[in-house]
């Protein structure tokens, strides 16, 4: 017992020594004066429109941004000053232009408190998708299980169907291209209601460059959207693959004595949208950046420096043109899997 | 006067034909002709108490001026011109020997050499050393490993890697790691050699100790540029660790017990002098001593067992047999682990109705296995083979797994359900080399050689095993996913010649060519090396080196600290082999054969670096490494300042480092910083070291450090910013970012830290016993670890509500800590 005890006062010794403490220490450096900080992602499907805020110090207790509503922000249009935008209120500001594929725009802005800051970007051309094939397979069968955990294999039983996509487009040649895809569920109900969400989706497609692979502690692979760019197909057509999973619940013949949250959902529509966006290289640039400081989850890994092109400020602007395309699916299919 | 050729004289045809083979080899042996009638001294110089051979002592006949040193397996070759001569030969801290003789045929002198009993008395010629004031060599230092041991260190545990840390031009990553970055170079850039031997993973502990055991180490020669042609494959550093042979005279050894490890050493002769051996080993036992609790507290929770715990351990043994004279065999070997492990057993009894019993095993394991067989054959006096094979390995196992059976008694059925999850990495190398050092005359001193090392790079590879039994199926799964591993050849060959043009030059010039073939893809290169040094007087010398270096294979680590799942990967088509120019210039001035002091300049250039992407993560995947890095460029540059007292009752050294780091990271779609130069990761602007060591008498030591640096830079968002939501999502996912206007562009409040040690020695009646006490940052400054901004949130009575309080904070991790440890010698 007292080789115990000795050992015990040994054990906690160790313990107390090897103890870390964490002390306040002080700020050393001049860079604490805030930013203009000036956001807009435009498209031909909108008019121009631009927020801009302040930076904060990051030591500063407050955590909520101060919206600029005083400034002068002004849109220029391949060159020539197009217009001043309006203040909306909320840090937004409004103009009438609408972007044209081609345009190059230069936004600047700047108050009493700020200098002027100033970006500049071009609205890509929209990328058509060519066609869109699609390959399911039921993958898994497993009972139903309601909100407090237990089973319910009495009244039916839960499907998940992976579906394979594989997406096809022409890359323009003789030009750096980069793109964003997501994946839409639009669901209709017999009550009218309509129902828009993004939905979580994989891929082992070579052109995202592994991000979607996982480490040996890494369990995430499946996200709402990708960004890419057209390094391994430059000018060629392209078949983009994705995997998308549908839980679906099947019930038996007569599902009566069902829970009511697992009534079956009357669905009159349920399709499926692909979006594949033509993007601005600034803009991949910040999805890329700002995905990747998002992601990092080894407490000491390199921080992630956030894309800007504000020049003399914090920002980004940047342009997106959207192609679609719309395949039904199976009403059947109600829930995602994801992990 | 007759005009001869050396090598013509005395000896038989066969060997003249060997010779003339092997000059043939090498273009600039064409000083091989001397205009006199000469002989040749040689023979190995050992510790007279133990035979163990002394590497770089220093021979030096002062009726020519001539002199050499032994090479690292103790044996010197020096051809002089017939008549008397007034040899000396001198080690630091032993007593020289000299021989005056008339040199009339070649000779063979053994020297034994006695460690110095009065300090005072100790004369030596360290200036003949090749990294003296005389030798052709800078930017490279031996440090005593008596030295090494004196310096008081974290948890009093002797380590090589953090004394050689305090050296100019070295520094040491994170607070109290074993981390090596040398002249701006990454940490993947340095060639640690074991008995010449690649070490991959230097570390234990996530580097709190590296894994060098300084009672196994006879020597320490750590080369910071102007890299000799003989060594090659890295960018930045080459650390030459030598293995003690043994004591061929008397059976010796120790044990020590302190607060993390023990260690025991012994060695001794096996069946007569002629073969001896060297063992050591060490073990943490922490984990032992935790058991007991374990068990109380297992006990407590009603579990049916519980192990779990930490150790690391290293054994390095050697054996040397003396064939003949001119033969010797070496046997080496290293093995040390890091272990991590649990098992923790539950069970369960249902009343009548069955029992479930659950078991959780974890087991994790990485370490280093390396082996060399060594042949050294002495050709002749003039010169000297070695050949070796070796093999290395590096590997990380980890395992981690479920078992449970459940028992129903009615009906009667038992099933058993198994799930592992395993994951392996690691490298592995078998080699082949061959080294001839041979002087032809005193003027020069050749080496030439060349090897072969196969890899095996084996990439992070998981296996997921299941089992599902009843009584009457059994289900079972394997599922391994990963890459292959992949084979690849390295091969090196060399020349340097160490040569005097008259009293005042000497230079050492070699082509080191070095290739390798990976995946269909064959990279070369051919690299000169020069070292060159202008005597402008006894004590006062300048020297210039250049040297050309390329590296084929690089560690993937996410982290600043070394992990276990950290990869080494080869270079592939798509990533180039990394290269260097590196140039350096100082002047040496040696005070009185007691301190040496030295400046030395350095400009380093590199191309091909990697760096991570911003946000990449490895995590032991190397999947798609080469998406994750780019390539880019590095500058590296500084002044070093070093003053070193290695004879005498006080020894140590100050250094100081005046140093500059950049990398440049530019290249199209890989850019870095917006394609804008920044800091590198450990560039510091300065920092200074100084390490005492005292003896007062033979009963009573101490020894002392102390270091100041600037502090390390890392990245910092200084402001916070609103972030637009992405068009089409529902939800802003995280509004708020972080704005970092530069990577690296914040810097740690400076470092400082004293250490101190004492020791007190007493004989006893079968060896000497010593009590060592040590305290790792006698001060407790308040070092950072990391710093990171803290939320407290202050509570207000009256609205109810909580106000955020924003504060930046530093973890210090290793605060003042006293150690002790007992050590019996005998």
């Amino acid at each position: 017992m007292k080789s115990i005890y000795l050992q015990t006062i040994i054990f906690s010794l160790f313990a107390l020594i090897v103890t870390s403490c964490e002390t306040e220490i002080e700020f050393r450096g001049d860079d604490t004066a805030s930013l203009l900080v000036v956001n807009s992602i435009l498209s031909p499907d909108s008019a121009v429109k631009v927020h801009v805020s302040e930076s904060k110090f990051f030591l500063k207790d407050d955590s909520s941004f101060e919206n600029v509503n005083d400034a002068i922000v002004n849109l220029w249009v391949n060159g020539s000053l197009y217009e001043q935008l309006l203040s909306t209120g909320q840090g937004f500001y409004a103009g009438n232009y609408i972007p044209k594929a081609g345009d190059i725009i230069k936004i600047t802005a700047k108050n009493n408190k700020f200098p002027e800051v100033n970006a500049e970007s071009e609205i890509v051309q929209a990328t058509p998708i060519v066609s869109v094939d699609t390959m399911i397979h039921v993958s898994d069968i497993y009972p139903i299980v309601n909100g407090y955990g237990n089973y319910l294999d009495t009244i039916g039983y839960s499907k998940m169907t992976e579906m394979k996509i594989s997406l096809k487009f022409n890359d323009p040649p003789n030009q750096k291209n980069y793109y964003k895809i997501a994946v839409k569920l639009n669901q209709e109900y017999s009550d009218g209601s309509k129902y828009m969400r993004n939905y979580y989706f994989s891929s082992d497609d070579l052109v995202f460059g592994n991000t979607t692979e996982a480490g040996i502690f890494d369990e995430s692979s499946y996200r709402l959207y990708h960004e890419f760019n057209d390094d391994l197909f430059d000018g060629k057509n392209y078949s983009l693959k994705l995997n998308s999973s549908f839980i679906s619940i099947v019930y038996d013949n007569n599902p009566s004595g069902g829970t009511s949250d697992l009534e079956p959902v009357e669905i009159v529509k349920n399709e499926l949208i692909l979006e594949l966006q033509s993007i601005s290289k600034s803009y991949y640039l910040y999805l890329k950046t700002r995905n990747a400081g998002s992601s990092v989850i080894d407490f000491f890994s390199e921080p992630v420096q956030i894309y800007s092109n504000i020049e003399g400020g914090i920002g980004i602007l940047g342009s997106y043109n959207t192609s679609r395309f719309k395949i039904d699916i199976p009403k059947t299919f109600t829930g995602e899997y994801y992990y | 006067m007759q005009l001869t050729i050396t090598f013509a004289h005395h000896l038989p045809k066969i060997y003249c034909m060997k010779k003339l083979f092997f000059t043939s080899l090498l273009p600039f042996l064409f000083f091989t002709f001397i205009v006199a009638q000469n002989h040749t001294i040689s023979g190995y110089i050992t510790e007279a108490k133990s035979g163990e051979t002394l590497i770089n002592s220093s021979v030096y006949d002062a009726n020519s001026r001539k002199g050499t040193v032994s090479n690292s397996y103790g044996f010197y070759s020096l051809t002089l011109p017939k008549g008397k001569v007034e040899m000396l030969f001198s080690y630091v801290g032993f007593t020289s020997e000299r021989r005056i003789f008339n040199l009339t045929k070649d000779t063979v002198i053994n020297i034994d050499m006695h460690e110095s009993i009065e300090l005072k008395e100790v004369t030596v010629v360290g200036s003949q050393k090749e990294t003296g004031v005389k030798g052709s060599q800078m930017s490279a230092i031996d440090i005593p490993i008596s030295l090494i041991k004196s310096v008081p260190t974290l948890f009093g545990e002797t380590d090589v890697l953090k004394a050689l840390q305090l050296l100019p031009g070295v520094q040491g990553g994170v607070e109290g790691s074993a981390g090596f970055y040398v002249r701006g170079g990454g940490p993947d850039e340095n060639l640690f050699l074991l008995d010449g031997v690649p070490v991959y993973n230097v570390n234990h502990l996530g580097g709190l100790f590296s894994v060098f055991n300084a009672d196994a180490i006879k020597n320490v020669t750590l080369y910071k540029g102007s890299f000799p042609a003989r060594f090659g494959g890295r960018l930045s550093s080459v650390l030459d660790i030598r293995m003690n042979d043994g004591n061929n005279k008397k059976l010796h050894g120790n044990i020590s017990v302190g607060i993390v490890s023990s260690k025991f050493n012994l060695e001794g002769p096996l069946f007569g002098e002629k073969t001896t051996f060297n063992i050591s080993g060490r073990r943490t036992y922490y984990d032992l001593l935790a058991q007991p609790i374990l068990k109380i507290y297992a006990k407590d929770e009603d579990m049916d067992k519980l192990t779990a715990g930490y150790y690391f351990y290293d054994l390095n043994v050697k054996i040397n047999h003396k064939f003949s004279d001119k033969d010797r065999l070496y046997l080496s070997a290293y093995i040390g682990d890091d272990v991590i492990y649990s098992d923790i057993r539950e069970s369960y009894r249902y009343d009548n109705s069955g029992s479930e019993e659950n078991r959780i095993r974890l087991n994790w394991d990485w370490g280093n296995f390396i082996t060399a067989l060594r042949w050294n054959h002495i050709i002749n006096n003039k010169l000297f083979m070695n050949t070796t094979a070796t093999y290395t390995r590096y590997r990380f196992n980890m395992s981690v797994g479920a078992d449970t059976e459940s028992i129903t008694n009615t009906p009667p059925s038992t099933t058993k359900e198994s799930i592992t999850l395993g994951y392996r990495s690691g490298i592995e190398d078998y080699g082949a080399k061959i080294d001839f050092d041979y002087a032809p005359n005193p003027n020069h001193e050749i080496k030439f050689g060349g090897n072969y090392i196969n890899h095996s790079f084996r990439p992070g590879v998981q296996v997921l095993s299941s089992k599902l039994a009843t009584d009457s199926t059994t289900q079972s799964m394997d599922t391994t996913i990963g890459n292959q591993n992949i084979y690849t050849h390295e091969t090196a060959l060399y020349a340097e010649d160490n040569f005097n043009i008259g009293s005042f030059i000497k230079a050492n010039i070699g082509l080191h060519y070095s290739a390798f073939f990976v995946q269909d893809k064959f990279y070369h290169s051919l690299q000169p090396r020069l070292g060159l040094r202008a005597l402008i007087s006894d004590k006062l010398s300048f020297k210039a080196g250049y040297a050309l270096m390329n590296q084929y294979i690089h560690l993937l680590s996410n982290s600043n600290i070394s992990l276990p799942t950290d990869l080494w990967v080869p270079v592939t088509k798509q990533i180039k082999p990394m290269k260097s120019h590196q140039y350096s210039a100082g002047l040496f001035y040696n005070f009185r054969n007691i301190v040496d002091f030295s400046v030395e300049g350095y400009y380093k250039s590199m191309d091909n670096l990697i760096e991570y992407k911003d946000g990449a993560t490895f995590l032991g995947s190397s999947t798609g490494w080469e998406e994750k890095v780019s390539m880019g460029r590095g500058w590296a540059y500084g002044l070093e300042f070093l003053a070193q007292k290695s004879i005498g009752k006080t020894t140590g050294w100050v250094g100081y480092t005046w140093a500059k780091s950049e990398r440049l990271f530019d290249r199209p779609g890989e850019e870095i910083n917006n394609g804008e130069m920044f800091p590198a990761k450990y560039d510091r602007r300065h920092d200074v070291s100084i390490v005492v060591s005292h003896k007062f008498s033979k009963k009573f030591d101490i020894a002392g450090t102390w270091v100041y640096s600037t502090g390390n830079s890392g990245s910092l968002g200084l402001q916070n910013y609103y972030a637009s939501p992405i068009p089409g999502e529902e939800y802003n996912y995280n509004n708020s970012l972080p704005y970092i206007s530069k990577r690296n562009n914040y810097r740690l409040p400076d470092y400082m830290r004293l250490d101190l040690g004492v020791n007190f020695h007493k004989q006893k009646k079968h060896g000497i016993r010593t009590w060592n006490f040590s305290v790792y940052n006698a001060t407790n400054q308040k070092n950072p670890f990391l710093i990171y901004v803290s939320s407290d949130y202050d509570y207000n009575p009256e609205t109810g509500e909580y106000t955020e309080k924003k504060s930046l904070k530093k973890l210090t991790i290793f605060t003042i800590i006293p150690s002790i440890s007992y050590t019996y010698k005998f």
